[in-house]
């Protein structure tokens, strides 16, 4: 149906940041888009991402994930984590020229508060080594919160840039 | 092997150097507030911390042959009274060490 993706914030950063956050998350639709294109950083890091209430990212210790990575240079792995202070968007996206980093992720019942948010992963970027690699996976943040958005940073800190944009799938 | 508390020294020292660090929020980009930078820290000293304590898993996951491979180092082995199949394993665990 035309018009059903409704952009809620954008920000596409060609100056370099540590962090980015997108905000706009509330009632007005049941799930939202995430969508990361060309992110580039400086080192070799992961995307991650925690939900943020009123703006501030929430770091306590409620986020639990399950990832299978897709690799084209090395055998298929997993990955799983509990009670971690972020959600991994990517695993480690390599620094070179034209290894940039892209993700999808749908996310459920963020402005609920009585309800858990649950998201889904999916990632194709450049790792480290320069093979492909394609990940699918999700995660919850196992707290009965309104999220009013994602918080997204570098799990080492480094500065990247990137297109960021947040989307409402109308009801 | 290094514990939490050094590896929070030596995130301090790479953060400082990082110096400034900015965020983007509604299409501004400024600097990290005091309480950002003290994130980032615990940020990067946690991710030390857990490659340190469980990058080997990770490691040790992509390093091994496939279940068909391995499968096929076995039955040879069988055959031929080898042991390529346990020097493959041998040889994974030892490149991706456990802490200790």
């Amino acid at each position: 149906m035309a018009g059903s993706l409704i952009k809620v914030d954008e920000e596409i950063v060609t100056s370099a940041v540590a962090s980015v956050s997108l905000l706009g998350i509330d009632s007005t639709y049941d799930v939202y888009q995430l969508v990361i294109s060309n992110y580039q950083s400086a080192s070799n890091q992961s995307i991650a991402m925690r939900v943020t209430e009123s703006g501030t990212p929430n770091s306590t210790a409620n986020y639990d994930e399950a990832s299978k990575y897709l690799k084209s240079s090395s055998a298929f792995s997993n990955f799983s984590n509990t009670n971690q202070t972020s959600g991994f968007l990517t695993t480690t996206v390599g620094s070179t020229a034209g290894y940039n980093g892209n993700t999808t992720a749908y996310l459920f019942n963020f402005n609920n508060a009585s309800e858990y948010s649950f998201y889904t992963v999916e990632a194709s970027h450049s790792e480290t080594s320069g093979g492909v690699l394609g990940l699918q996976g999700g995660g919850v943040f196992t707290s009965t919160s309104s999220c009013d958005g994602v918080y997204i940073f570098g799990n080492n800190s480094y500065n990247f840039t990137g297109n960021f944009t947040l989307y409402g799938l109308k009801k | 092997m290094a514990t939490l508390e050094e590896l929070t020294v030596e995130a301090t020292a790479e953060i400082e150097a990082a110096k400034p660090l900015f965020k983007q929020v509604n299409n501004e980009r400024l600097e990290y507030s005091a309480s950002d930078y003290d994130q980032a820290i615990t940020d990067l000293a946690n991710s030390k911390w857990n490659d340190q304590q469980f990058g080997y898993i990770q490691a040790r996951q992509e390093a091994y042959g496939s279940i068909a491979e391995q499968l096929d180092m076995m039955y040879w082995d069988g055959v031929n009274g080898t042991t390529t199949w346990a020097d493959h394993i041998a040889q994974v665990k030892s490149d991706n060490p456990k802490p200790a």
